[in-house]
């Protein structure tokens, strides 16, 4: 699946590898769009997927709900040997993830070139 | 309705807030208008039990009379209205009277002059689409500030995640609505959210959150509470008259 245009709380995706997933969730991750974001990485992870990687170079604002989506699938993730690797995160939603101390419980990368070679692709 | 002209030209606040009622009220209202005069006097005693939609309704009679460069007075408020007023900030604005009247002109002169930021006030429905609009005029009033965008980007959360816990919790009907005021003091700002759904302590609700244990039981939902009580530096619930959920939340910056 290649990746689609940028829509507000448009969930894309596109496959990189066997076992790696990378997911764009668009403008928004909130209330509206976030159980859409938990049944796609379910998905995912039933379909055998091990890395997920969220790109959020479009990401502008990350409600509770959408911090949800992923605080409550990363465990699967890891426990398939892989995990949920958050890649291009602004400045403002770094914070939040700071707020609620998860920016060291989850896995950032600075680019997703970073987290496809965490993933051992290299691009 | 009654018109009284001994001292003050007087209209009566219905309690009912039907359409016919309401489009009673506006007549008079324009009618009383029409006669230019210096003060209004809005008889609030009907006003027994209070909803968000009779306080929206005076904030609506305070912005005409504003417009129209006339004085507004609320006559016999009952002990609930005058409370609702207070918890919401609203009282002194809505209440004026010439005992008052000095200090509140001083500060409609600080406000003019930009030396005060003017209050914001507005009303929405617990709905996905209504939040997001009235999310977005939240925004437009803060960004006529020099706030860091560090701060808006709390503020837009605490204000996304207290109306959604609305929607989620307090079981409102299609035609309540929310109502929300923001005030500065400083570089702090006071938000006030009031509903008239059932009663939801989002305070006494906020349990501790553990990333660690979060994650091993799945958890996707009950992190807003925790959040805003991260971003906010303080916060107060009251139920007010068995009706009103008045939530108060303080944020500071700067210094």
């Amino acid at each position: 699946m290649g990746p689609v245009a940028v829509d507000e709380r448009n969930i894309t995706r596109h496959t990189v590898r066997d076992d790696t997933l990378v997911i764009n969730p668009g403008r928004m991750l909130d209330n509206n769009n976030a159980h859409e974001m938990v049944e796609a990485i379910a998905l995912a992870q039933v379909k055998g997927y091990k890395f997920i990687i969220m790109d959020m170079s479009d990401l502008e604002f990350l409600s509770s709900a959408g911090v949800g989506s992923i605080l409550g699938t990363v465990e699967t993730s890891r426990k398939m040997g892989g995990d949920i690797i958050l890649c291009n995160v602004s400045d403002t939603i770094l914070h939040v993830l700071k707020v609620l101390d998860l920016a060291d419980f989850l896995t950032i990368k600075a680019t997703q070139k970073e987290a496809l070679t965490l993933c051992g692709i290299d691009s | 309705m009654q018109i009284d002209y001994i001292d003050t030209l007087t209209l009566l606040v219905p309690a009912d807030l039907s359409n016919d009622a309401m489009t009673h009220f506006d007549r008079g209202l324009k009618k009383l208008l029409t006669e230019d005069p210096q003060t209004i006097a809005f008889d609030t005693s009907q006003l027994k039990y209070v909803t968000s939609s009779h306080i929206k309704l005076l904030w609506q009679i305070y912005n005409i009379c504003l417009d129209a460069g006339v004085t507004m007075k609320l006559k016999s408020p009952s002990p609930g209205l005058v409370r609702v007023l207070k918890v919401l900030d609203l009282y002194e604005l809505l209440t004026e009277n010439f005992e008052s009247m000095r200090p509140q002109l001083r500060k409609a002169v600080r406000i003019e002059s930009g030396e005060i930021p003017p209050p914001y006030a507005d009303e929405f429905r617990a709905d996905s689409r209504s939040i997001d609009e009235a999310l977005e005029g939240f925004l437009k009033f803060l960004r006529r500030f020099t706030l860091p965008e560090v701060v808006i980007f709390e503020l837009r959360t605490v204000f996304y995640e207290v109306a959604t816990n609305i929607r989620s919790h307090a079981q409102m009907g299609d035609d309540d609505l929310v109502v929300f005021t923001a005030r500065f003091e400083g570089s702090k700002l006071i938000m006030v959210f009031a509903d008239s759904g059932i009663p939801f302590d989002q305070i006494s609700s906020t349990l501790d959150f553990d990333p660690q244990t979060a994650s091993k039981n799945g958890q996707t939902r009950g992190l807003g509470l925790t959040l805003v009580r991260r971003l906010t530096d303080k916060m107060s619930y009251v139920r007010m008259n068995d009706v009103i959920n008045v939530l108060t939340l303080e944020k500071k910056w700067g210094p």
